[in-house]
């Protein structure tokens, strides 16, 4: 075995995690292959449960599993079940040993909140962020720095939830460089292991959730095709079909809504019975439970593989119905996927295999770990971010619609469903009465189509617009949804001339300014801790920065003026000077602030020569594309003057009521 | 930018979708975010840009009623709501039964018959898109390359004939028709994503 040596000057290490409802996974890539790292436990999965105990003292992984049944209240397991969930979910319903906390004030907002007992309350993120930092530390610990992180979350998370997600990372105090859709990371790390071009399926049945997942794979570009699924169905729901039945046979009753009587001790057992009786049914046709009944004595209890396959069935008949939609929406049939891939625990159990092949009519690969392949993916993500690689590019899709509310409640969909991202949408609305000055804009995320019955995502009210007769105000409502799934909405009153922007503060997520509150009560030395990690983390990131101005120093400079480049120069100094010797984070950033003003123009300029690049590459005229690709800063310039003399030929011609020519000048 | 001039290439109804999907591959090599991760923030910002518009343009490019909404514009061909023209009666007729049968299927959790109705809309959309594809290859002046979805240099360009209005009024007929399909068909996969 080689033994790595400690090179305190090695650069920080991206690693990727697989933040799943059961079990979590951090993993990086070593010599080209990604590796599961060692968590707290010493092993490569970490149970995804937190225990908070007495005085402030919080475990994570396999001992906080051990206090499930003994103290489970303050055991917070499948906390990906509540990621990104109002406190009057459907999920908090179902059958599970947690106790909830009503949310107290307007500021606790609507986030379902554990109640610790006389240790207050903990939102999902906070319990995640406990997750996510037991895996950095292990990886710390590893690799003695770390730095971006990619984290999985399951394709069909919706807003909220992602945006959940990258808080708990956020709040863990990794720099999450993406978030990476659960299936696309699985196949990412079969693709390059195949090496083979064609389209996949990707069955995803984790312990929470569900996805399908249809992608191709041409030249190291997986386009994702269409994505479906559930957020809340998973191996907990078989667990939870089994426990139904075994409760009663404790002496426990259960109402038709789940609701019983049982003290979560006991729920706990039933459930944690459930999953042990579930894994022996892989491998054996029946298993004899031993139950402890109320009252003293126990009882034994037997189930078979195939009463257990009877009672998941309605959970892998909608697993179905998601894989169908997903195939439609591809506008593929079942017979012309390539292959079909099985991630997540629950792919283990021998009936969902079967299924799986019984849909897609072949048998599914598995050889990679379904336990590992995410966190695999992930790594490999993490390490071509890190590293600018240009050999692989992950094209996925927004899992659900998004839509504004209409006046009936219905929904007017901005960006259908499988749209590829990053994308933008825009939206013209008006006014419905005589001097309304104000307009509410309620988006939500879904397919169904009342508005009500679809995720709420944010609701703000775009004011001050000048009294206008009813239909003449002008209101238009731009979505962007960036590479991590995550929305951005703003709005505009047009006609006035006065342009109104509105950023939107999701009904679920944190501001950045709790982020931080949080980052400083978890920190000992609060302000001082926070302002030593900031001028260390500003550092890093000028140096990226120089790093990044030096590589299109080496390649582009030619597309700067003599003029331009010695203001680069300069700021590039400036920089360097600043992160050898400013105390305060700031003064780094500041310096950050004038290099990027002083390239910006130019940066637009190499984008427009690699677009140059990219498409004349693929044309007839090799000759023509040769000059193309050799023309420097003269040929630029003289083209945005040709763009400036159009636009005012086209406004002229505009204002003479001729029609608009698009010809270009011939230069 | 029209969606034409974000993917260079000569604007036209008939488009070569295979050909779109490597331009766009092509495109996202350049602009996707994951290559713009260690960029100062402002770069990021401007290539996030460029990503959506491409992303938008390919999203209208890839759908026939969106495609055939910005090749309008650049023909010059004026659509509105007060100057569109009103919906053949027989076809408001025959959308009429059709939903019927469709809404009747649906009562009926009859999945085959709301296949059968799918299929036959499918059908008849596919004869508008061949009408569309006809009057706009009429319009449009012609290509300056041989070979589908190649581009000419300086593309978006050509300088558009005044289209007559009796052109122009059966384009946006059958532009009409298929959002009538459409909206058939869309509520035809709700119903089956329902029924099933």
């Amino acid at each position: 075995m080689l033994l790595d040596i400690f090179d305190p000057k090695a650069p920080p290490k991206a690693i990727g995690i697989d933040l799943g409802t059961t079990n979590s996974v951090v993993a990086h890539v070593r010599d080209g292959r990604p590796v599961a790292l060692v968590n707290c436990d010493g092993t490569a999965l970490l149970p995804s449960v937190v225990h908070y105990g007495p005085r402030g003292n919080v475990v994570v992984g396999r001992n906080a599993a051990s206090y499930a049944t003994r103290d489970p209240e303050r055991t917070i397991i499948s906390v990906k079940r509540f990621m990104g969930r109002a406190a009057d979910d459907p999920q908090t319903k179902t059958l599970g040993a947690y106790r909830f906390k009503a949310p107290e004030s307007e500021a606790e907002g609507r986030v379902v909140r554990f109640d610790l007992g006389s240790d207050g309350s903990r939102t999902p993120v906070e319990v995640s962020a406990e997750i996510l930092r037991s895996l950095k530390q292990s990886a710390v610990e590893q690799l003695n720095a770390v730095g971006g992180a990619v984290i999985t979350v399951p394709a069909y998370f919706d807003d909220a939830q992602r945006q959940a997600t990258k808080d708990a990372g956020k709040l863990a105090g990794l720099e999450v460089l993406r978030l990476l859709n659960e299936p696309t990371a699985a196949a990412l790390a079969y693709g390059l292991e195949k090496q083979q071009n064609g389209v996949f399926a990707v069955f995803d049945l984790g312990g929470g959730t569900f996805d399908v997942t249809i992608l191709r794979l041409e030249d190291g570009i997986f386009q994702v095709m269409s994505t479906g699924g559930d957020s809340a169905l998973g191996g907990d729901d078989m667990d939870r079909a089994l426990a139904h039945e075994l409760l009663p046979a404790m002496g426990f009753e259960l109402d038709p809504e789940g609701n019983t009587t049982a003290p979560l001790e006991i729920v706990s057992l039933a459930l944690e019975t459930a999953r042990k009786a579930k894994h022996a049914l892989t491998e054996r046709d029946e298993v004899l439970l031993e139950l402890p009944r109320k009252g003293g004595e126990s009882t034994e209890h037997r189930v078979t593989r195939a009463h257990f396959e009877q009672l998941i069935d309605p959970l892998l008949v909608r697993t179905g119905r998601s894989c169908r939609r997903a195939l439609r929406d591809a506008s593929l049939e079942a017979h012309e996927v390539d292959g079909v891939i099985l991630v997540g625990g629950s792919t283990r159990v021998p009936r969902v295999k079967q299924f799986v092949a019984e849909v897609f009519h072949k048998e599914p690969l598995g050889d990679i770990d379904p336990d590992l392949v995410v966190a695999y993916g992930a790594a490999v993500q993490a390490d071509l971010l890190a590293n600018a690689s240009d050999e692989v590019l992950l094209l996925d899709v927004l899992p659900l619609s998004l839509g504004i509310e209409t006046m009936g409640g219905g929904v007017d969909k901005i960006l259908p469903r499988n749209t590829t991202i990053p994308v933008g949408a825009r939206s013209t609305f008006t006014t419905f009465a005589d001097n309304q000055t104000g307009f509410e804009v309620h988006v939500v995320q879904g397919e169904r189509e009342l508005a009500e019955d679809c995720r709420s995502l944010a609701r703000f009210t775009l004011k001050g617009i000048p009294p206008m007769p009813a239909g003449m105000a002008r209101l238009e409502v731009e979505f962007h949804v960036d590479a991590d799934g995550l929305l951005e909405v703003h709005a505009q009153e047009l006609t006035t001339g006065i342009e109104q922007t509105v950023e939107v503060k999701p009904s679920y997520g944190l501001t950045d300014e709790q982020v931080e509150d949080m980052l400083l009560d978890a920190l000992d030395h609060g302000e001082e801790d926070l302002e030593a990690r900031r001028l260390a983390d500003a550092r890093v990131e000028g140096q990226r920065i120089l790093h990044a101005t030096q590589k299109a120093l080496d390649s582009d400079v030619d597309l700067l003026s003599d003029a331009e480049r010695a203001k680069v120069q300069q700021a590039v100094d400036d920089l360097e000077q600043a992160i050898g010797s400013a105390k305060k984070a700031s003064s780094i950033q500041l310096a950050i602030d004038s290099l990027e003003d002083v390239t910006h123009d130019w940066a637009g300029r190499r984008m427009d020569r690699a677009i140059r690049a990219a498409t004349l590459g693929k044309q007839v005229g090799d000759v023509e594309k040769r000059v193309e690709k050799a023309r420097g800063i003269e040929a630029h310039l003289e083209e945005s003057a040709a763009k400036a003399r159009e636009q005012a030929r086209a406004q002229e011609q505009a204002r003479g009521g001729v029609a608009v020519s698009l010809e270009e000048p011939k230069g | 930018m029209n969606p034409f001039q974000i993917f260079d290439i000569a604007p036209s109804f008939d488009l070569d979708l295979k050909a779109l999907e490597a331009r766009h591959r092509d495109l996202s090599r350049v602009l996707h975010p994951d290559r713009y991760v260690g960029a100062p923030a402002g770069e990021r910002r401007q290539a996030l840009g460029k990503a959506i518009e491409v992303n938008e343009a390919w999203r209208k490019l890839r759908d026939p009623i969106q495609r055939a909404e910005a090749l309008c514009e650049v023909l010059g061909i004026e659509r509105s709501e007060a100057t569109e023209p009103k919906a053949d009666p027989m076809l408001l007729m025959e959308m009429m039964e059709q939903r019927e049968a469709l809404g009747d299927a649906r009562r009926a959790k009859d999945l085959d018959q709301v296949e059968k109705l799918a299929v036959s809309i499918t059908a008849r959309q596919r004869e508008v898109l061949t009408e569309l594809t006809r009057r706009f290859a009429a319009l449009s002046p012609p290509r300056t390359e041989p070979g589908a979805g190649s581009a000419a240099a300086g593309s978006g360009g050509e300088a558009p004939g005044k289209v007559s209005e009796t052109d122009r009024e059966q384009l946006l007929r059958e532009l009409g028709k298929l959002r009538y399909f459409r909206r058939f068909l869309d509520e035809a996969s709700a119903i089956l994503d329902e029924l099933e």
